[in-house]
């Protein structure tokens, strides 16, 4: 048996029947860890000596029957998340010394449920990208084909977990960092509905957007892992009160007879490509052949969305990104007064497409152009949000694909910024709306995966997980071995 | 269409606390006049009588609590990450003369 490529449940129920131990468990996914990360660039830390603690403490409360929900299993935990004690870089150079003093709310439950933490997933930086590129501690591969892109900026988690680095990882999506990395690395991504997940101690990019969710290579993995990361939180004013789920239990109380699917069509405009656009009409096929039923929807708006994201995306980042001011924590370089020292802090510290945002944020926030951009957009995005609700009055779930291509080869679209934003074209939306999404493997295209976007409705996670999960099973993704070599596309 | 110069950009990256050299000046006109052109996009909605969404939250679900402080005094912990700290404070450039 290999240990390696137990599943999150699976491996939790093993520890619990004691058939293995969290300590041969976690020098497992070390070794493949030490194997592994030289290559793919998954980990911007590895924690050995605290995952070993960590395995040590699991094995003691399995024995004594006090184990947690996910007891003794391997995590990994994006670089966005603050670790008390553990390096939190948010792969920003900016950060590159930072050493949190306190643990982030997401983090915490987590380790209280048992996880053990193989260290911090590398991403884009302050998850600001969607291909890992602007990553201040370098770039990740996919371990599909080591020429592309693991997608982003959740792209250390999608490339851990889909080459066996950790049984699940933590991901954040702002625009889609969860749910397109893991398309275009054959793994399951679930971001919530907003409010699900406290923001407390996550590196803050747009907080109006930015979600936790987990990233595993199976649904009911997914749900495992959501259920233990999910919960009001009084550190996070924008934390929601309703009651979290035992969702990994409840996926087999579904039957796809009846349920209303909505395929938007302003999704499959002439132009998508026809393989990606197959992959979701054959999910469709299974579901309307086991009784679903099947309705074409409008979301008018769109063509908007990734224009509404990129004006209040980086207008938040702006105003969360004046914290860095080299005064109280982070890097610092000295200039000869206060003015200079701030920003010599920051254009030392920041990358390219950092200072790009906040350029463009404190464009749209400024006096003269407030109202023609940032308010404008925050309309544009109530009648988004709009045409979510008017859909759900005639539909359960959305049917979409979760990006426009399969991974992209690392290099293509980093020198430009508008077609690197247009990879988010399926997945914005549902941010700007603060819906749950899913991304969950939908078959490959000329050898790469490739997934299908199931949208739910607001704190639906129940529903959107049994559908996620019956798509899964009737599918049959296979998902690639662990010593599959790459092979090119 | 948005017209960006390089006084723009020099503004921008003062409110930004940011530098840039010349050539970097030059390729963010250029990045900021696509990126501007782009999401002007939306100017051809008609978002009339639309009230501006900040958030997805709800009012209802606004979280009270008493107002009570329930932060300990932490100062070593949050100065032993300041970059630079003497006696108990952050230490900053000289600001008054």
């Amino acid at each position: 048996m290999s240990l390696i490529t137990l599943g999150l449940k699976e491996a939790a129920t093993k520890l619990k029947n004691k058939e293995i131990s969290a300590v041969e468990l976690t020098k497992a996914t070390l070794d493949r860890i030490d194997e592994r990360n030289g290559t793919i660039n998954a980990y911007n830390v590895v924690c050995h000596d605290v995952a070993m603690k960590m395995a040590e403490e699991s094995d003691k409360r399995i024995a004594s029957g006090e184990a947690g929900l996910i007891e003794g299993v391997p995590i990994g935990m994006k670089d966005l998340f603050c670790t008390k004690g553990v390096s939190t870089t948010a792969s920003s150079k900016i950060l590159s010394n930072f050493v949190p003093p306190y643990e982030s709310t997401v983090s915490g439950k987590l380790w209280n449920a048992g996880g053990v933490m193989m260290g911090k997933t590398n991403l884009d930086e302050f998850a600001m990208g969607s291909s890992n590129e602007t990553s201040f501690t370098g770039k990740v591969l996919n371990p599909w084909d080591t020429t592309l892109t693991p997608g982003g900026s959740s792209g250390g988690s999608s490339a851990a977990v889909a080459d066996f680095m950790c049984a699940g990882a933590t991901g954040t999506d702002t625009g889609g960092s969860i749910r397109q990395p893991a398309s275009f690395t054959g793994i399951v991504g679930i971001k919530p509905t907003y409010g699900r997940c406290s923001r407390y101690g996550i590196v803050a990019f747009a907080s109006s957007l930015d979600q936790a969710g987990a990233m595993t290579r199976n649904v009911e993995d997914a749900a495992l892992m959501l259920r233990a990361m999910s919960g009001h939180d009084p550190l996070d004013s924008t934390s929601a009160s309703n009651p979290v789920e035992a969702w990994d239990e409840t996926l087999n109380d579904f039957d796809p007879k009846g349920l209303r699917i909505g395929l938007p069509k302003e999704y499959f405009i002439e132009g998508l490509d026809p393989n990606i656009r197959k992959a979701v009409d054959d999910a469709v096929k299974r579901f309307t052949d086991a009784g679903a039923e099947v309705k074409e929807i409008s979301l008018p708006h769109t063509k908007y969305a990734v224009p509404t994201y990129y004006i209040i995306a980086p207008a938040e980042a702006a105003s969360n990104l004046s914290r860095y001011d080299g005064m109280r924590f982070g890097y610092r370089a000295e200039g000869e007064n206060l003015a200079q020292t701030y920003s010599n802090s920051r254009s030392e510290g920041f990358g390219w497409e950092v200072k790009r945002r906040i350029m463009v944020g404190n464009y749209t926030l400024s006096s003269g152009y407030y109202d023609a951009y940032y308010i404008k957009a925050q309309k544009v995005r109530a009648l988004i949000a709009q045409d979510f609700a008017n859909a759900y009055k005639e539909v359960d779930v959305i049917f979409t694909p979760t990006a426009p291509s399969t991974a992209f080869k690392l290099g293509d679209k980093i020198s430009d910024p508008i077609q690197m934003y247009l990879n988010d074209v399926f997945t914005v939306a549902t941010s700007l709306a603060g819906l749950p999404g899913i991304s969950v493997p939908a078959g490959l295209v000329e050898g790469l995966p490739v997934g299908l976007q199931i949208i739910g409705q607001a704190f639906g996670e129940e529903k959107l997980l049994q559908v996620a999960q019956a798509h899964e099973k009737m599918c049959g993704f296979q998902m690639r071995a662990p010593n599959a070599t790459a092979t090119a596309a | 269409m948005s017209t960006v110069d390089i006084p723009l950009v020099e503004k921008l990256a003062q409110l930004s606390r940011l530098t840039f050299t010349e050539n970097e000046k030059e390729t963010l006109q250029q990045e900021l006049g696509n990126i501007l052109d782009f999401i002007s996009q939306l100017q051809e909605v008609n978002t009339d009588g639309v009230q501006p969404m900040s958030s997805t939250v709800g009012a209802a679900s606004t979280y009270e609590r008493p107002d009570e402080v329930t932060e300990e005094n932490r100062r070593e912990e949050y100065l032993a990450v300041a970059p630079k700290s003497e006696m108990g404070f952050y230490v900053v450039p000289r600001v008054i003369e």
